[in-house]
């Protein structure tokens, strides 16, 4: 499967699970563009640490928009969003894959209320397997500190599906081509 | 408000399923106030499980990998304990094997002592359920918050899980409503899902910030590095791993694997099997203790410095489960209950009474078994066999071979030895088995009372309306007085048709043919019996009608396998001779053919078995198979045109012919000569052999038949309909819930047979 049927499939199975996905080219404005764009410009906006990969991108998104740097735990609890980078992501099941050796992208994207995302979109797999396989994220899955994120926190207990229970009620994710 | 104090106390009364007065309670219970909400939500859990299934492109491989793993793991267990004990030592983190739920409660304690903890947070796990974790710690004046809503909802009702995996879908909406408007005082709204969802969201936000202890399960643990794989989709074990400084772990040891790649197939295979979604909202990958900085939420001034993570991996039986040839294969359970959901009893009854203190449904009895005693055991009796479960399951246990296990060790140990040698005269079953009640001697013996009653059938036929014998066969045999005792008419075979000119002579002559003409249906079913070799011999030269034998479907059932293995060795016996000349053995009742193509495994040696399952068909599988590898054409030997204006088809598939992948050339076949179906869709028509006659089981067998009485006269709206059933049990409930007589597929066929050539 060639990235562009890869990345249909993910938005298919995205779409199932509620995400809201945006996919851009690497131009820094469209990416500040497409967080405001998600945002409305809030200020209680957590960014996490990034991999080393990311390290321009992220330092320019610090630059250009107004978040809580060096919140408090109570900033942190209360914050509304939380940006955070991904090693890859899975077509299949339309989920975005975090490493949580990386301190801060956990528990920020535990509290916020919406979740964002930057992803590559030349690195979406087929299956969950394939991540194990791909020379490319070899590094990162061999630390064994993964994260799997598919749609929003949701619970079917009480009924019909509610979002948002005790995690973010929503996740976008912005696709860098 | 007083019907819901009776509702609350009910359900951990009766948990305690050794006794049949609980069970009965229980069943009663169940179908009366919980079966709408468990049917409704079961049926969408397996539903959207085989949807899902079908994305999977290389499902049965992945299972037989799955499989592999956990034999190996199981195998190597102590070993992976002690590596593991060293992965987590390695990472600063404490590692404690507790070999009983005693000693796993006070490790736990112990360690909310050593900091002074007051609020414990707690995600889902049901072998703290097991091991009564939250009663321990509640005792020694811990507050302990179950975190998973459905968890939740049960700590505030006082409740039992109802299933293994969503343990509350015995509630509906309205009932939780209820319960929350009763137990909490609050301005908040608590009508709609949000509502209920809202005030459970707040209520724990504040738990989990001010949580000196998070406890987790784990579904499944990788020796080699320490790590922990936790599956969800609230958010709430990443809270409590994060949230309090402090994580424990507890789960049993069955989970352990080698490494994280022994992890993959599971986390393809779990979700879908469980659920019907590829992967729940947060699958974790971690290896704790976490290297996140500590919150300081709460004002309490904490000593800790750094993240503390404990181990507690629990024996409680699992090293004699793993000693044990039979328990052992439920070592390999990861909890997904796809077998909770695709069986028909379950679905009907769900956890309250098809499960015991702690674990539900068709895998729920071999863990009552070996983590608790026998005796709560008891609850597998409502597994019938029909083995719907079997395909579903990740790890392909045989679960109802399990049940039949746990049915034979439940049963030999009551002896009354006088009683039980009269008994032995009238009811022939091996002598360590005469334990068994009556009941189920009297249901082991089909081909024996059938004999029996054919020489009696004109007294029977006058006996069956009478309500003192009614009485009679329930009060001392168990069978239930509102069903119908069939007559036992002696039907005899028909005379051999004669074949002429037949065009495919060359294919059609090398077949040579055993029609095992099965106890069931030669005395239940003789014009099918008939059919069947009606169509053989017009067909095929060389058709040799076997005698007729107790194949040991119906000991089996009753969990009578010392009577079964010495029944199936005589089968296989007979056979032998005409296996070792090339022929097939084609047979028309289903459950007996899924003797020869499953059950037989447990009874015969391997290589027995296998000569003789390779060699085994169900009868339109095996016509089916033989028309596509001559590529015959049907004009030539059906009259066609007449199809064409029969009426549509309603068929019902049985159970175990799905089992053994024979129901799709049923469709194919018929579909192929012309015939409109419908299929029904219902996992079984709850007769399964025995269980719809049992007296106490009878009411689970209508709720079960209602599902599918109901698509057959919703069918019989649109247009005139034939109902056609290839079991005889199906047709018995049909029949007995409809009215209607259905007819095997065999005798259907045999209307439209050519017999000259065209």
């Amino acid at each position: 499967m060639n990235n562009n049927n890869l990345y249909d499939l993910f938005l298919e199975n995205a779409k199932k699970v509620e995400t809201n996905v945006i996919v851009i080219e690497n131009i820094y404005t469209n990416v500040i563009d497409s967080i405001n764009s998600i945002t409305k410009k809030s200020e209680k906006i957590l960014i996490s640490h990034e991999l080393e990969a990311n390290k321009l991108l992220f330092e320019k998104i610090k630059n250009s928009i107004c978040y809580l740097k060096d919140p408090t735990d109570i900033e942190m609890e209360q914050a509304e969003f939380s940006l955070t980078d991904s090693f890859a992501s899975i077509a299949r099941t339309g989920s975005i894959c975090i490493s949580v050796s990386n301190k801060l992208n956990s528990s920020f994207s535990l509290f916020s209320k919406e979740h964002i995302v930057i992803a590559k979109y030349d690195d979406i797999v087929l299956r969950p397997r394939d991540l194990f396989l791909d020379q490319r994220f070899i590094e990162i899955v061999t630390k064994h500190n993964l994260l799997f994120i598919s749609g929003s926190s949701a619970t079917a207990d009480m009924g019909p599906l509610v979002r948002g229970v005790h995690a973010p009620a929503k996740l976008h994710i912005i696709f860098i081509k | 408000m007083n019907d819901n104090l009776n509702n609350v106390l009910s359900t951990k009364s009766f948990a305690d399923k050794s006794t049949s007065s609980n069970l009965d309670k229980s069943i009663k219970y169940s179908l009366s106030i919980e079966s709408e909400a468990i049917f409704k939500n079961t049926n969408s859990f397996n539903t959207n499980r085989k949807n899902e299934i079908k994305n999977i492109s290389d499902y049965e491989e992945l299972k037989d990998i799955a499989r592999k793993i956990k034999e190996d793991s199981i195998n190597k267990l102590p070993e992976l304990l002690s590596l593991l004990q060293q992965s987590i030592e390695k990472r600063g983190g404490k590692f404690f094997l507790a070999a009983t739920k005693d000693v796993a409660n006070r490790y736990v304690q112990n360690v909310c002592e050593k900091h002074n903890a007051k609020l414990i947070v707690k995600s889902k796990s049901i072998t703290t359920e097991e091991i009564q974790l939250n009663k321990y710690l509640e005792e020694n004046d811990l507050e302990v918050v179950e975190t998973d809503l459905a968890e939740f909802i049960l700590q505030v009702a006082d409740e039992q899980p109802s299933h293994i995996v969503a343990p509350a879908i015995h509630r509906s909406r309205e009932r939780i409503s209820e319960l929350f408007k009763e137990k909490f005082e609050t301005e908040m709204p608590l009508e709609s899902g949000e509502d209920l969802t809202k005030f459970a969201r707040d209520y724990l936000r504040k738990k989990f910030l001010t949580a000196d202890i998070g406890i987790t399960g784990a579904n499944m643990i990788a020796a080699e590095s320490g790590t922990l794989l936790l599956v969800e989709s609230e958010g709430n074990i990443r809270m409590v791993t994060h949230a309090p400084p402090v994580h424990i772990a507890i789960t049993g040891m069955e989970k352990i694997v080698p490494s994280v790649n022994d992890f993959i197939p599971f986390i393809e295979l779990l979700a879908p099997s469980a659920t019907g979604q590829p992967l729940t909202s947060y699958t974790h990958i971690v290896t704790p203790p976490l290297d996140i900085p500590l919150f300081s939420f709460s004002d309490k001034k904490r000593e800790i410095q750094k993240r503390e993570f404990h181990l507690v991996i629990v024996d409680n039986g699992r090293m004699q489960m793993r000693n044990d040839p039979i328990l052992k294969e439920a070592l390999y359970c990861i909890r997904c209950s796809a077998c909770l959901n695709s069986c028909a009893n379950f679905q009907q009854l769900g956890g309250h009474a098809f499960g015991g203190e702690t674990y539900s449904g068709g895998i729920g009895g071999s863990w009552e078994a070996g983590t608790n005693y026998l005796s709560k055991a008891k609850f597998s009796e409502l597994c019938t066999g029909c083995s719907k479960c079997v395909p579903n399951c990740p790890v392909k246990i045989d679960i109802p071979w399990l049940n039949e296990n746990l049915r034979n060790r439940l049963n030999k140990n009551q002896v009354n030895k006088l009683k039980s040698f009269f008994q032995k005269l009238i009811f022939p079953v091996d002598k360590t088995e005469i334990s068994f009640s009556i009941q189920k001697k009297f249901f082991s013996n089909f081909y024996r009372n059938a004999k029996i009653a054919i020489h009696f059938s004109f007294l029977l036929k006058k006996l069956s309306d009478s309500s003192l014998f009614k009485q009679f066969m329930q009060k001392y045999l168990g069978v239930d007085k509102r069903r119908t005792i069939q007559s036992f008419i002696n039907i005899p075979f028909e005379k051999k048709s004669i074949i002429k000119n037949n065009k495919n002579a060359e294919i059609f002559a090398a077949e040579k043919i055993l029609f095992f003409n099965d106890s069931f249906s030669h005395y239940s079913n003789p014009h099918a019996r008939n059919a069947a070799i009606k169509i053989l011999h017009r067909f095929f030269p060389n058709v040799v009608v076997s005698k007729i034998f107790s194949e040991g479907r119906d000991s089996l059932s009753q969990g009578l396998l010392t009577t079964t293995k010495k029944r199936a060795n005589d089968v296989f016996n007979y056979l032998l001779p005409f296996l070792d000349q090339g022929y097939k053995i084609v047979v028309l009742e289903p459950s007996v053919a899924a003797l020869f193509r499953r059950d037989y495994k447990h009874f015969l040696t391997m290589k027995e078995f296998e000569y003789l399952s390779n060699r085994s068909y169900e009868i339109v599988e095996y016509i089916s198979f033989v028309f596509d590898k001559c590529n015959i054409h049907f004009q030539d030997y059906f009259e066609l045109q007449k199809i064409k204006e029969q009426p549509k088809i309603f068929y019902h598939g049985h159970c175990q012919q799905k089992t053994i992948n024979a129901y799709d050339s049923t469709i194919k076949l018929l579909t192929k000569i012309g015939f409109d179906i419908v299929e029904s869709k219902v996992e079984c028509c709850g007769m399964a052999g025995s269980f719809g006659y049992k007296k106490q089981y009878y009411n689970v067998s209508i709720a079960v038949g209602a599902n599918l009485s109901n698509q057959i006269q919703n069918s019989m709206n649109d247009a005139a309909l034939t109902v056609i059933a290839s079991g005889v049990s199906c047709s018995e409930q049909i029949n007995h819930l409809t009215g209607i007589k259905t007819m095997h597929p065999v005798e259907l066929i045999a209307q439209f047979i050519l017999d000259k050539e065209s």
